[in-house]
């Protein structure tokens, strides 16, 4: 009689790798050979955790199709179990997993495309930071503003890619009505998702991109403003700080070390 | 930081803040568009029902095997210009 | 968050009566018709999330209805400890939402650190049960209240268990000081898969320990050899699963009743209905009692 841990790992291995026979010797005989009793839990661990990933990746299964996605999903999800009993905290790694997926090889946008669904999903489940208020920028001493570090909204992710992955993503919707067709050569996207009354997608300029990545990334002012000017000459900064405080991406404001804009909630 | 990127940021966040107080930083905004919207009915995929689909407590293993899995099948047959795009990557 | 005043709301505890599932499909509906039914019931992993519009959502629900929390992911039969971040964030939901019942299944979802996602069966044996019943404990006294263990649909069962099914829950009940979530469609699909007596199993449970039941659709996967009943929450209740929900009623008198729809959610009315055609059953034996 095996122990309960050892029950549980054979368990698990059983539906996860198929190395069944093990285990089957557990499984007392009823109206049906031990094997029938067992695929229910395999095929519906299976079905559970690929219908997870077609939740979070619903553009990523429209552009290969049903069959190849449970195909993706049934050799991701032994690579990368879940490590958590809420199933939205599932499918973190399909991007990275198909970007090194062979029989996904040749749709070199795929990565990308799941890169920006997953960017979603966290954004719809983050907490909200309190807007950057106009009062507490006008607070500061004007002396400050090089070394103000800016923190975006904890709904906010920064996604550049080679591909057109906002048309592709547009027109793989359920209510598009127009052409399906995209053409790579239309180039690559900037975009900004952040949730506001829901998840939307913003498409940045190059400066914009590279302003707010730097802001990310924990810059200063200064620093991300001259990586804004480096990626965009005729960048216009005024015009960008006005557009992303009235968004709310901005969420608050550090000055050196002191926090003087509002704690998030 | 070097003095003309002071002045610059300073003529920035004042430009932003009065650009926010005369209420014009709506314009501003207009220039990034907003492009989707997300709804609220991908939420909730935590569940304690046992799967529903065909293959659900069938003894048929892997119907996933079957050779014409493997080649992708959807509409990624409508996105074109993919060899130029492999030579970007 | 924690000083925050709590908006207006109606009081925590969930009446006898039934309730139907609040689920992202009806979220709208739900929080704009306010529909006449005694509670909802949600689950836990659901609201799990940082923010956004499910807790928005479920904050609207709350002020009009009674919550019951129902978890499908504390994997609380695995070897594993308790997984802290999960029992953390089921406690703030708990203290935010102020549920009036806490619940989670007789079964286990994770070993070694990663997870199955689904109610894995158990053996039922005596290692199996101290270790359970311990595990509840410790949840009961990190989240300081008492929770509900649930009786899940299975579909093998263990050479090495010697402990019928009932009796576990009874004794899991018993040592932890837990209350049962007695799910009968559950003992019709298990007894039915296993060949035991759903009338047996029901006689066995002790009336006072249980707060709650549950009420769901079943599909039937057919072979040669015969049936197997899938427990897929994606149809009416039936009307075996009724009659015994009659005699559970008989039994163990008016209590708390979900109506579980998870997959292929009907419109609302067709929840709403069903949930009346249990009420119609509590008051029925209630008369009868009376």
């Amino acid at each position: 009689m095996p122990s309960l841990l050892e029950l549980q790992r054979q368990f698990s291995e059983g539906v996860l790798r198929s190395a069944g026979s093990k285990f089957m010797q557990h499984i007392r005989p009823g109206r049906f050979a031990p094997a029938r009793h067992f695929q229910v839990y395999r095929n519906n661990v299976f079905e559970s955790l690929t219908n997870a990933l077609k939740a979070v990746y619903p553009v990523t299964e429209r552009l290969v199709g049903d069959g190849f996605f449970r195909y993706a999903a049934a050799s991701y999800i032994p690579l990368h179990r879940p490590e958590s009993g809420n199933l939205h905290d599932f499918g973190e790694h399909f991007a990275g997993f198909l970007s090194g997926f062979p029989p996904a090889r040749e749709l070199v946008y795929l990565p990308d495309v799941a890169r920006l669904e997953w960017a979603m999903h966290e954004s719809f489940h983050a907490g909200v930071g309190q807007p950057l208020a106009l009062t507490t920028l006008s607070s500061i001493p004007a002396e400050e503003y090089g070394n103000l570090r800016f923190r975006l909204q904890p709904s906010a992710r920064l996604l550049a890619s080679s591909y057109p992955i906002l048309r592709i993503w547009q027109v793989n919707q359920p209510d598009h009505a127009g052409s399906p067709d995209v053409n790579l050569e239309e180039g690559g996207v900037k975009l900004l998702v952040i949730r506001r009354q829901e998840v939307e997608m913003r498409t940045l300029s190059d400066g914009d991109y590279s302003l707010l990545s730097a802001i990310d990334a924990g810059s200063t002012l200064a620093q991300a403003a001259r990586a804004a000017m480096d990626a965009q000459a005729d960048y216009d900064l005024t015009g960008a700080l006005a557009s992303q405080i009235q968004l709310g991406t901005l969420a608050q404001v550090e000055n050196e070390k002191k926090i003087t804009g509002n704690p998030v909630l | 930081m070097n003095k003309l990127n002071a002045a610059l940021l300073t003529s920035a966040i004042t430009g932003a803040l009065a650009l926010g107080l005369t209420a014009t930083s709506a314009q501003a905004a207009e220039k990034v568009k907003m492009e989707k919207c997300y709804g609220i009915s991908k939420a909730g995929k935590n569940d304690c029902q046992t799967a529903t689909s065909a293959c659900a407590g069938t003894a048929k293993k892997d119907a996933q095997k079957d050779a014409w899995i493997f080649i992708p099948a959807g509409t990624c047959e409508k996105i074109v210009g993919g060899q130029l795009a492999s030579a970007k990557k | 968050m924690a000083d925050a005043i709590m908006p207006d709301r109606v009081d925590s505890p969930i009446p006898a009566k039934a309730g139907i599932g609040l689920r992202a499909e009806h979220y709208r509906e739900v929080t704009d018709s306010l529909p006449t039914v005694g509670w909802l019931e949600v689950h836990s992993e659901n609201y799990f999330g940082d923010g956004g519009a499910p807790l928005e959502y479920l904050e609207r629900a709350r002020e009009h209805y009674p919550i019951s929390l129902h978890g499908v992911g504390l994997s609380i039969g695995s070897c594993d400890p308790l997984n802290q971040r999960h029992l953390a964030k089921l406690k703030s939901l708990i203290q935010i939402y102020e549920p009036g019942l806490v619940s989670d299944h007789l079964s286990w979802s994770s070993v070694d650190g990663s997870y199955l996602n689904d109610l894995l069966p158990l053996p039922y044996t005596e290692e199996a049960l101290r270790h359970f019943a311990e595990r509840v404990q410790q949840a009961q006294d990190y989240l300081g209240r008492e929770i509900l263990i649930e009786n899940p649909s299975s579909y093998l069962q263990y050479t090495h268990s010697t402990i019928p099914e009932w009796d576990f829950l009874d004794e899991v009940a018993r040592i932890s000081g837990c209350g049962i979530l007695l799910d009968i469609n559950n003992i019709h699909v298990s007894a039915t898969n296993h060949g035991y007596d759903a009338q047996q199993y029901l006689r066995a449970i002790p009336a006072n320990k249980v707060r709650e039941m549950h009420l769901a659709g079943f599909t039937v996967n057919r072979y040669p050899e015969g049936e197997i009943l899938i427990d897929t929450h994606n149809a009416p209740v039936a009307d075996e699963v009724w009659a015994l929900y009659n005699q559970a009623v008989k039994r163990l008198g008016n209590l708390p009743t979900l109506i579980e729809w998870d997959t292929d959610l009907p419109p609302l009315p067709v929840l709403l209905n069903e949930a009346r055609r249990a009420d119609e059953i509590m008051e029925k034996a209630h008369a009868l009692v009376a």
